[in-house]
């Protein structure tokens, strides 16, 4: 298991600059014969650390990553992402709830001809990432999905990953395509598609990423962004939905064997929400 | 205060706690969304609900975070997820809207615990009043109660209630012209045919449901039916006054005017209180239940209802009695507050001298209302600690409060509320005390610096703050359970404001002086009132008899004034003289009782008030134009038309200080006297001096006859008035009166050019009659004269003599020459001399109308100059 790990992907963090403190929700007050009082909603705990030096395209994926930039949609009853975020037409989009979904309560189906496409929201000039169950056509009834990742860099090159391996490169997935950072999901030429647990991330993910990726996303649905699941050793209540956020400074170091001086650290904060 | 569970009181009475708030309002399909969890993250950032006994709702303010990404909160945000119940493309369905249905619920667990459904508990159940989206990046929401729906909801129509059995659930409207009535509603007439009918109507059937424009007449018989344009009313019910439950009365009002739905007025224990008919005015429903509640002392209002697990609208009575350590239903010890914030007596809120004044039901006017009469209750103790402090309750002539019991009953309550000075004790409780309701008994423990010995109070207020995850509770608790000092301050009108319902006992108060003046008398009203303020009016009434009863046969007048003047008067008959104080309270009129008499004698006119050139009796009045009150317009009792009509106050009239001038243009016109009385069948003259110098044109005058309803019958006979008379000429002519004539007048006419002529001393009079023949005997041949004589002639003069004239010859001497008509006979037989042909002779004239020639040439006989009364 990893020993903190933020969406699935293992953090690397410098030695000795992991913190954790404490916030207790509620009160604790004096009563008027001095009397000492405690209220207490719950215990919140909060993580603080600075990571190892990462290469600018790794800083700026955990930034936004931590930020908790980008949708997520469950699909399990509406068509909006946590954050709302819905696609201008549905005409032909529906929520499934017939088994065909991969994880919760149901899925996007599209018919025939229609797509799914939620607006651009963010910068893509520097690329983004989809994350997406797709269901086999022939398939009815549960089973059949395949998860992929699928990315858009800023030269407008695609990649993706089937089931978190085996990366290809110049195409994307048949009914997922990716264009100046707009997503698009489209249903069969002549049969309904289901989809489930889209998640739109507006950076282009590092490669080592994939794996860590599909691994949380077959286990279970990504957090509703901003929110941020947290686990792995340094965790000893086994996870945490936490809120991030980070800020970075340019060191120089050693990456992958080379010297660079513009390699970067950054400092996290993780709040218990 | 609302039942601790067990569950409840374990974590009370442990070290620590959770406390939890959720907020949920109504979506437009009326399913309750909690904003904690419904947007997907909680939007809920601060609650706050508290609650007055002074106020008569529950309040509670929401801070929501308006948007988190794109999700909003705000009712305008068309796009937003929240307002499109997450379904992309959809109609709008706003989340947060006005008079949407609200809750806020709470949960108190163990620390550490999350609450399962069953912890949850109601806190507060409201409307959404007001939204604000304005303030920072918050939306606020400030809400009322259940009953805040009430206080808005108007009672649109006026009904009557407590009026039979078969309406005590409904009410019955009062009867209006092109009202609108559904089958199955009741009404009454109105004030005015009410008395006769004493019965309530029901809508049986309906064609337009219109009612006419014209009250029907009721049938007053059970079951009859009349048809009122559009409404079948069939006479249901006798009205009755024997009293209804209040609580079934409110319950009807509730009924009558909640637009849809149903609610249930709750009454854990009934106040055993039948309130007689009454009109409900158009005023808030709350307003008009807790007028009827607090009439006694009690109070309506939401409190929870643990049976329901919700709020109930409740009427029930201040736990008055409470008082004893055994009464307090919990005590909170120093260890629970962490600050006393206000601990205080006034003395401004205490009154320990309570009058009600109240509409006597049992003490009726002769208009059969009740008169004003009122209940002082004091207590001496309170009022030797604090000085006398007195309140005064005015209640209304419609107020249920109409006997002397229930009247004490109120002074004794709101003497017991506010006798005393109580203790106003605010504290900030260190956890949320969620539990609490107003009137709550309350025991706070000796704290040692503010009080050495336990004190016990009444909850007055309450406020709970959930923040922060957790929930703050203030308690303001004020001396004993009562109905809150707000509420009787409202109802103390020593300000005047209700001086119209005040006592109107005017025999402690009320004295008359009387003075006489022509033809009537005066009265003076004075007025010292030792209760109350002055009354808005006074019904005057006058008798010809001593000790009368005031009635509306001896209503002469109704008067603000204090001094009154009344006329037409029988001169020298003493009259008796009473004022009647009286007031309204709204439109409903309130009398007094009636004042000790004062008499005067009905004044005569003296000598002195008539003016010395005024002539009585002339025809037509002001003839000579002497009198001329107007001096802008006519002489008093002439009228002109077309022809512009002056008077002339210089010397050369003929008579008097003035005489006229008519001017005539050159369309016809005139100047007309007023009527005079005229007898059908007499002769009158009139005469009229006239005086002009320009141009040559006729003026007319004469008399016009008119009948005894005053309506033109026919004209005389005129004289012609030349406009160039030169100097003032009499002008005369004369006619006799027809047969419809019972009133005539003067008429000058202008010829109809432009001329002008001045006039003075124009007079009417009565002229004798006319001469006739005499009826000759025939056997004797006596005949008139002839030729240049007058033939011989008969009449009457204005003294009532007879007159003969003219010359007869030829007949028989020594006999009867004609026979007289009745109206000529004398009383006795006269004898005259006179001229037969130069010779003496003697005309005898007989009692039986003879009259006999003794002489001795027939010749010629001269009768001129013979008379004598007739009938004398």
């Amino acid at each position: 298991m990893s020993y903190l790990a933020v969406c699935g992907v293992e953090t690397s963090i410098a030695v000795g600059s992991l913190r954790e403190t404490v916030r207790e929700i509620g009160s604790a007050d004096v009563a008027f014969d001095g009397t000492a009082t405690k209220s207490r909603l719950a215990v919140k705990r909060d993580f603080a650390f600075r990571s190892t030096p990462l290469t600018q395209a790794e800083a700026y994926a955990w930034d936004c990553l931590l930020r908790g930039l980008g949708h997520v949609w469950s699909f399990d009853s509406t068509l909006y992402s946590s954050k709302g975020l819905t696609a201008g037409t549905v005409t032909g989009c529906s929520i499934d709830t017939t088994e065909e979904q991969y994880d919760g309560t149901g899925c996007l189906q599209i018919t025939s001809g229609n797509t799914f496409a939620p607006a651009s929201v963010y910068n893509t000039s520097i690329g983004c990432t989809v994350l997406v169950w797709r269901k086999a056509t022939a398939t009815s009834g549960s089973g059949g999905h395949t998860h992929f990742i699928c990315t858009e860099d800023s030269a407008g090159d695609n990649a993706y990953w089937t089931n978190g391996a085996s990366k290809a490169t110049g195409s994307l997935p048949d009914g997922i395509a990716i264009a100046s950072g707009a997503v698009t999901l489209s249903g069969y030429s002549a049969a309904t598609r289901y989809f489930d647990d889209l998640v739109v991330l507006p950076f282009v993910i590092p490669d080592a990423w994939a794996s860590q990726l599909y691994t949380l996303c077959n286990a279970q649905a990504f957090s509703s962004l901003p929110r941020l699941y947290v686990n792995g050793d340094a965790v000893p209540d086994s996870s945490r939905t936490m809120l991030g956020e980070c800020e970075s400074e340019v060191v120089p170091a050693v990456l992958s064997g080379s010297f660079s001086n513009a390699a970067r650290q950054i400092s996290v904060a993780l709040r218990q929400v | 205060m609302r039942t601790i569970t067990t569950a409840q009181q374990a974590v009370l009475d442990g070290d620590g706690r959770a406390e939890y708030v959720r907020v949920s309002v109504k979506d437009a399909g009326g399913t309750y969304r909690d904003l904690t969890t419904y947007p997907g993250v909680n939007m809920l950032k601060r609650v706050s609900w508290e609650d007055t006994i002074d106020n008569p709702s529950a309040t509670c303010d929401v801070v929501l975070t308006r948007e988190q990404d794109y999700l909003s909160l705000a009712p305008l945000m068309a796009a937003s997820p929240l307002n499109l119940a997450f379904t992309p493309g959809g109609s709008a369905n706003v989340l947060l809207a006005l008079h949407r249905e609200m809750k806020v619920e709470w949960a108190i667990v163990p620390a550490d615990t999350t609450p399962a459904a069953g912890d949850w508990t109601l806190g507060f159940h409201g409307y959404v009043d007001e939204i604000e989206v304005g303030s920072g990046s918050d939306v606020l929401l400030h809400c009322r109660d259940l009953g805040g729906y009430l206080m808005d909801l108007f009672i649109e129509k006026e009904r009557a209630y407590g009026l039979a059995e078969d309406t005590v659930h409904v009410g019955a409207r009062i009867w209006s012209a092109g009202a609108t009535f559904a089958t199955g509603e009741y009404c009454i007439p109105t004030d005015g045919k009410l008395a006769a009918a004493q019965y309530v109507y029901k809508c049986t059937a309906i064609t337009t449901g219109t009612t006419g424009t014209a009250e029907p007449a009721w049938p007053t018989t059970l079951t009859n039916t009349v048809v009122d344009s559009g409404v079948t009313w069939t006479c249901q019910v006798a009205i009755d006054n024997s009293g209804y439950p209040v609580e079934e009365v409110m319950q009807a009002i509730i009924t009558n005017n909640l637009p849809s739905g149903s609610l249930t007025l709750y009454v854990p224990s009934s106040p055993s209180w039948d309130i007689k008919q009454f009109k409900q005015q158009r005023e808030g429903v709350l307003t008009a239940l807790r007028t009827l509640a607090q009439q006694l002392g009690w109070e309506c209002r939401y409190k929870w209802k643990s049976g329901d697990s919700d709020f109930a609208l409740t009427l029930y009575e201040p736990d008055r009695s409470a008082a004893a350590p055994g009464d307090v239903v919990h005590t909170f010890s120093a260890s629970d507050y962490s600050d006393v914030t206000q601990a205080a007596v006034r003395i401004d809120a205490i009154r320990n001298v309570i009058r009600v004044i109240y509409s006597n039901s049992a003490d009726l006017d002769s208009s059969g209302n009740p008169r004003r009469a009122f209940y002082e209750a004091t207590d001496s103790t309170s009022v030797t600690a604090y000085g006398r402090r007195f309140m005064e309750i005015a209640e209304s002539s419609s107020s249920q409060i109409d006997t002397s019991a229930e009247a004490t009953l109120m002074a004794t309550a709101a003497l017991n509320d506010l006798s005393e000075p109580v203790l106003e004790h605010s504290v900030a409780l260190v956890h949320g005390f969620p539990w609490a309701e107003v009137g709550d008994f309350y025991t706070f423990t000796a704290n040692q610096r503010h009080y050495s010995a336990d004190q016990s109070l009444a909850l007055a207020s309450f406020r709970h703050t959930a923040e922060g995850g957790r929930i703050r509770t203030e308690l303001t608790c004020r001396g004993k359970p009562a109905l809150g000092v707000a509420v009787w301050a409202d109802k103390d009108s020593r300000n005047g404001e209700t001086h119209e319902v005040q006592s109107l006992q005017t025999s402690d108060g009320i004295t008359l002086s009387t003075a006489s003046v022509v033809g009537g008398g005066r009265i003076f009203i004075e007025n010292s009132p030792r209760h109350g303020a002055l009354p808005d009016e006074y019904e005057v009434h006058l008798s010809t008899s001593a000790s009368f009863t005031a009635s509306t046969s001896t209503l002469q007048c109704v008067t603000r004034a204090r001094s009154v003047e009344l006329s037409d008067l029988l001169p020298g008959t003493t009259y008796y003289a009473a004022v009647v104080p009286r007031a309204f309270n709204g439109q409903k009129l309130i009398t007094g009782y009636k004042s000790t008499e004062s008499s005067f004698v009905a004044g005569r006119a003296q000598a002195g008030h008539i003016n010395s050139e005024l002539e009585l009796g002339r025809m037509p009045l002001n003839g000579s134009f002497e009198t001329w009150f107007d001096t802008g317009g006519n002489p008093d009792y002439w009228t002109g038309s077309v022809a512009t009509f002056q008077v002339q106050t210089d010397a050369n009239g003929i008579s008097g200080r003035r005489y006229a001038k008519l001017t005539s243009v050159a369309l016809p016109g005139y100047m007309e006297s007023a009527l005079f009385s005229v007898q059908t069948g007499k002769r009158y003259r009139l005469t009229l001096w006239a005086n002009g110098s320009l141009n040559n044109f006729t003026f007319t005058a004469g008399l016009r006859w008119y009948t005894q309803a005053a309506v033109y019958d026919s004209a005389s006979s005129t004289v012609s008035i030349p406009s160039n008379t030169a100097a003032w000429t009499e002008f005369s002519v004369i006619d006799t009166a027809p047969a419809n004539a019972r009133l005539a007048l003067v008429r000058v006419s202008t010829p109809g050019y432009v001329s002008a002529i001045f006039f003075d001393e124009i007079r009417v009079e009565e002229w004798h009659e006319a001469p006739s023949g005499v009826s000759y005997y025939g056997p004797n041949s006596w005949a008139d004269y002839g030729g240049s004589y007058q033939a011989v002639e008969v009449y009457i003069d204005r003294s009532n003599r007879a007159h003969l004239r003219g010359c007869a010859a030829g007949g028989t001497l020594n006999a009867t020459a004609f026979i007289l008509g009745t109206a000529y006979r004398p009383s006795a037989q006269l004898r005259f001399a006179a001229d037969f042909n130069g010779t003496h002779g003697v005309v005898l004239v007989q009692t039986n109308g003879n009259v006999d020639l003794y002489g001795s040439d027939n010749t010629i006989v001269s009768l001129d100059g013979i008379s004598w009364l007739v009938g004398e």
